[in-house]
């Protein structure tokens, strides 16, 4: 967070120095309140919120790359802030009537700021739909940022699960294959090319099964360098034809690692079973995956060019 | 040096263990997952430049902090597995040697056992055989906490994948854990190929004795063999870990019985140093001596097939209830319902 919040640092900076300036200015120029005379109720009301639209301020700017779209939420959220922030002075120091500005800052600020703020949501919305379809092979129904692996941003195996369920639901008379594909091999490989590289195999293999599924079709990494494969509305013979593409994709990826570089060839071993009458994801799964362990022991060596 | 100095056994907070052998592949498991060596070698006592020197030496105690570090940053839950899988042969010296040149499983465990206090100082090898299978039993040598699920993962990840790599192919294991099925188990389906039998009472590993003797395509019989005799294990090295030598104790025993000044007077202190190096790794003596009945009447009902009367009068309890019950506080369950719920042998 801390680095993303550094590429917006001038927005913030201009922000907090002019409610800054806008204490100093009101300190100069007004008077303090009586104690008796503070209204408490609303200082915790416009105190409470200017302080609560500064957080979403800094959450928004440090989770998101620099743009049109964050510049528009920043100012937006900005004069906000700063109206709520000038509203709560007036409850402790009392300007002099000839003053414009104060009630200038409350009353321009706050409509500016909210009519910023809906425009960038307006453009936020197109945004993610675009990102929407970027994701659309990771992530079909729901999103749950919980449930991500940090190698491959797939979702996990309790991604998994829910993401079978929500389908089972959403088309409980439709057919649906799931299906198993491990890298066969991965651990050798690994002891030869070391986890590092071994970690970079397996991202780069989970992008080229992405390109090689259909949009509807979700990838998820189940645990380690097994895979999972959920094509909604496909019979298992469609999914067989399917999966041996994605099979030679893969065994066409020349991975290479080291200076001189070696290529290093996979294979992947699959499973799949198409899900009858009233299953559950838990035994589809295990089903999948007893598919998966009773594979031919040769395919397990794997090939070093 | 006078010989009461050097005692027979380690404990948890010597200091002995090389941070670049197997502390080095976790901390940098964990450098890949982009966390920072000051928040994982929290309270470990332990600085990263020290550890790159190679000139660092930890206890058991701080690998355990290490671990329980990790475990908590690391989210996924696949850490243990993915420090198992490379744990072993490893760098480690001459016992990493021996591993890698081993010509069979049995030779290889014989390693492992040999070499148990630099290759696996927390959680140690116990192996036994009968007429039909051969037992890895892992036994909790530095009395752990939360992280011996993590090293019971780790280890027979561990043990799995090396005799896979070594082998040429994955090798039948059973597995019985003694914690329930953790709700995410997919690591164990993709990192323990083979049968799981979760809330056993014990942490173990089952192979059919065929597989012992069975050569292993790389090795060569003689290189090991001239590299086994030139290593003379050291008696230093041999040296159990303090919990597993009170817990052979018992075990070896007639009756598997032995009172604690008993067992304090076999180790040569007073009952009281004995109570308080049992309390520094966490343990009673109480649950030692429960582990050890405990694991005979698994075996026995698991893999010899005994009833109750029997293994009750093996372990001379006054009568079947008795030891019905303290089966009972052991696991939870009694000793029918577990013959029911567990196929460990084959028929």
């Amino acid at each position: 967070m801390l680095t993303t919040l550094r590429l917006h640092q001038h927005k913030l900076l201009l922000i907090f120095g002019l409610a800054v300036s806008s204490l100093l200015a009101c300190v100069v120029i007004g008077d303090a309140k009586q104690w008796r005379e503070i209204d408490w109720l609303d200082v915790l009301g416009e105190g409470g919120s200017a302080v609560a639209i500064a957080v979403w301020m800094v959450l928004i700017l440090g989770s998101r790359p620099a743009g049109r779209v964050t510049d528009l939420l920043t100012l937006g959220l900005g004069l906000m802030f700063l109206a709520m922030w000038q509203d709560n002075l007036d409850e402790f120091i009392r300007l002099p009537s000839e003053q414009w500005w104060d009630h200038w800052l409350e009353s321009v600020a706050m409509p500016v700021g909210i009519g910023l703020l809906t425009y960038g949501l307006f453009h936020w919305h197109r945004e993610q739909l675009s990102i929407n379809r970027q994701l659309q092979k990771r992530e079909a129904l729901f999103r749950e940022h919980r449930f991500i692996d940090g190698l491959t941003q797939l979702g996990r195996a309790d991604y998994l699960k829910r993401q079978l369920q929500l389908q089972f639901n959403k088309n409980p008379q439709q057919p649906l294959t799931l299906a198993m594909v491990e890298v066969a091999g991965y651990r050798n490989c690994l002891r030869r090319i070391g986890h590092r590289e071994g970690d970079r195999l397996l991202r780069e293999i989970a992008e080229i099964m992405l390109l090689n599924v259909r949009p509807q079709d979700v990838i998820c990494r189940y645990s380690g360098e097994r895979f999972a494969i959920v094509m909604p509305s496909t019979s298992e013979a469609q999914a067989d034809r399917l999966l041996q593409e994605v099979a030679a994709a893969v065994r066409h990826f020349a991975f290479k690692t080291g200076s001189p570089s070696v290529t290093h060839f996979q294979q992947l071993v699959l499973s799949s079973a198409e899900c009858g009458q009233a299953m559950d994801a838990d035994h589809l799964i295990a089903r999948v995956n007893r598919g998966l362990q009773s594979q031919p022991d040769g395919l397990a060596v794997n090939r070093v060019a | 040096m006078s010989r009461d100095l050097v005692q027979p056994w380690y404990e948890a907070d010597e200091k002995y263990l090389p941070a670049h052998y197997q502390p080095a592949l976790l901390m940098d498991l964990l450098l890949a997952r982009d966390i920072s060596s000051h928040r994982f070698l929290r309270a470990t006592g332990l600085f990263y430049d020290d550890v790159l020197d190679g000139r660092q030496i930890v206890s058991l105690q701080q690998l355990s902090q290490l671990i329980q570090n990790g475990d908590r940053l690391v989210a996924d839950g696949d850490l243990s597995f993915r420090w198992g899988a490379n744990l072993w042969p490893g760098h480690y010296g001459t016992a990493s040697q021996l591993l890698s040149q081993a010509p069979d499983l049995r030779r290889a465990l014989k390693v492992l056992v040999s070499y148990r206090r630099v290759l696996c100082p927390l959680l140690v090898p116990r192996v036994y055989e009968d007429e039909r299978y051969c037992y890895i039993q892992w036994l909790d040598a530095a009395g752990m906490q939360s992280e011996h699920r993590f090293m019971v993962e780790a280890c027979m990840t561990g043990l799995s994948a090396m005799t896979a790599w070594l082998s040429g192919r994955a090798l039948p294991w059973r597995y019985g854990f003694h914690y329930r099925r953790p709700q995410a188990d997919e690591h164990y389906q993709v990192n323990l190929p083979g049968n799981h039998f979760f809330e056993l009472g014990t942490d173990v590993m089952i192979i059919d004795r065929v597989w012992l003797d069975r050569p292993w395509p790389r090795a060569s019989v003689t290189a090991f063999q001239a590299a086994w005799q030139g290593a003379a294990v050291s008696e230093e090295l041999l040296k159990p870990a303090f919990c597993e030598r009170v817990y052979e104790l018992i075990r070896n025993t007639a009756d598997h019985e032995m009172s604690l000044t008993q067992v304090a007077d076999v180790l040569a202190m007073s009952p009281a140093t004995f109570k308080r190096k049992l309390k520094k790794h966490h343990r009673t003596f109480q649950q030692i001596q429960d582990q050890v009945k405990l694991d005979i009447s698994l075996y026995l009902l698991h893999m010899r097939g005994y009833n109750n009367e029997q293994v009750a009068r093996h372990l001379q309890f006054n009568d079947t209830t008795n030891f019905r019950r303290a089966f009972k506080r052991w696991t939870g369950l009694t000793p029918s319902d577990v013959r029911m719920q567990f196929r460990l042998a084959d028929i």
